[in-house]
């Protein structure tokens, strides 16, 4: 959802995981950059940017569906996407399945065998069930509650189901199970390259010959490599199509921002409130401004086997 | 039960016991498009062991042929068999580990530890 910097940062500084942080060695750095802007730079151990095993990221998510399960609000956990050119509705969501639609690329997926890797709480998964109905859905993720979310919403589905699994080891699924991975705004977040690169050796082998990875997320074009070249490094996949759409994540956070802040306001205590503005990437914060200068780029992408 | 048929274990291992300690019934409406399509992809020797791991009152035919896939009868047992028994609470084993992977809740736990990565 947010930059891996900024889910640490909010990751040490949070009550409820104190104790994940001091496992981990957190160090932060406070450096002050102008009058009015002060950086926190965070390093948990002694590797930056890269957590051998991440979990506190899964830790993360597993404390939000435990403390807000029905906050309407977030039952998409991904940036959005809004058309340059159209008025967009706030009140309904609308760029959170658009982002869905995008990354979909209007490959098939009626009647197809789909897997959504890092489904978060479902909704994703409930929306493109009934929009394009695929023969069978499975959503993974490596956060419990979550899934347990997902189950208690969308159990109704009968061909939609839920499995908790790590989507940086191996998947629990025959080779050739799918004829489509979908991962929408989560490879940020496994931890860096190595563990990219074990997701997307998993996705070739569990992909049947003709099936598609349709992916998208931030990358950071600071660092060696970026996202995109982690899922093709390794020489199991390659893009058939790449499209850069961060101007339109950041006009659907610019849409987003009055609500997003209105339920920050409402929900959040006070004291976690920068936190939160970062993590749902609003304007003003870290990542926002990262995009806009464009030291972070939004893609998404069409992958096939090699 | 749909699920549990095309999870497998850690490297090889397929298909995994059932070990149930809860097992509710549920409804599902009858689809026979659904299930005929579905049925394409089950492998029907995993099931039988499934519902005889269950200890489930349902008689599976031997084998599953060509015929018996259009057949209403049979599709309206495959319906039941793989939609209306949800494992609550359990357990999928690995053939060929032993590992242990739970069912909690209908939902079941896959997570590999860091030493059963190679």
């Amino acid at each position: 959802m947010s930059s891996s910097e900024t889910i640490k940062e909010i990751v040490s500084k949070c009550e409820d995981t104190k104790e994940t942080a001091n496992k981990c060695e957190v160090k932060q750095e406070t450096v002050i950059k102008s009058d009015d802007k002060v950086e926190i730079v965070t390093t948990i151990g002694d590797k930056k940017n890269e957590v051998e095993e991440d979990n506190s990221v899964v830790e993360w998510y597993n404390g939000l569906a435990k403390a807000y399960p029905d906050s309407k609000e977030l039952q998409f956990m991904n940036y959005g996407y809004a058309h340059l050119d159209q008025d967009q509705d706030a009140e309904t969501g609308q760029c959170y399945v658009q982002l869905y639609e995008q990354v979909i690329a209007g490959k098939t997926i009626k009647d197809k065998d789909i897997l959504e890797v890092s489904c978060g709480r479902g909704a994703g998964a409930a929306w493109c069930v009934e929009k394009y109905s695929p023969q069978s859905y499975i959503g993974l993720d490596a956060s419990s509650n979550v899934i347990e979310l997902c189950k208690r919403n969308h159990s109704n589905i009968k061909n939609l189901s839920f499995v908790v699994s790590n989507a940086s080891k191996p998947f629990p699924f025959p080779d050739q199970s799918f004829d489509i991975v979908l991962s929408v705004e989560a490879t940020h977040a496994y931890g860096g390259p190595k563990a990219v690169r074990q997701f997307a050796h998993e996705v070739a082998r569990v992909l049947r010959p003709n099936g598609y990875l349709l992916w998208c997320d931030t990358c950071h074009i600071d660092q060696t490599g970026s996202s995109i070249e982690y899922l093709t490094d390794g020489g199991e996949l390659i893009v058939e199509e790449k499209v850069n759409i961060t101007k339109n994540v950041l006009r659907a956070r610019d849409i987003m921002n009055k609500s997003g802040v209105e339920f920050i306001d409402r929900v959040i205590p006070m004291n976690q409130r920068k936190l939160w503005l970062d993590f749902a990437g609003m304007p003003g914060s870290l990542i926002y401004e990262n995009l806009r200068e464009e030291r972070i780029i939004y893609w998404r992408a069409v992958l096939t086997k090699k | 039960m749909l699920t549990s048929n095309i999870l497998k274990g850690v490297t090889k291992g397929f298909p995994l016991k059932i070990k149930a300690v809860k097992v509710e019934n549920v409804s599902v409406d009858y689809n026979r498009d659904f299930v005929a399509r579905i049925l394409q992809r089950i492998e029907y020797g995993a099931l039988q062991s499934a519902v005889k791991d269950l200890g489930l009152n349902e008689s599976l035919p031997e084998t599953m042929s060509d015929a018996m896939q259009q057949d209403d009868e049979f599709l309206k047992l495959m319906h039941k068999v793989l939609l209306e028994y949800e494992i609550e609470e359990g357990e999928l084993i690995c053939p060929e580990t032993g590992r242990k992977f739970p069912i909690s809740k209908g939902i079941p736990n896959m997570l590999l530890q860091e030493t059963e990565v190679s």
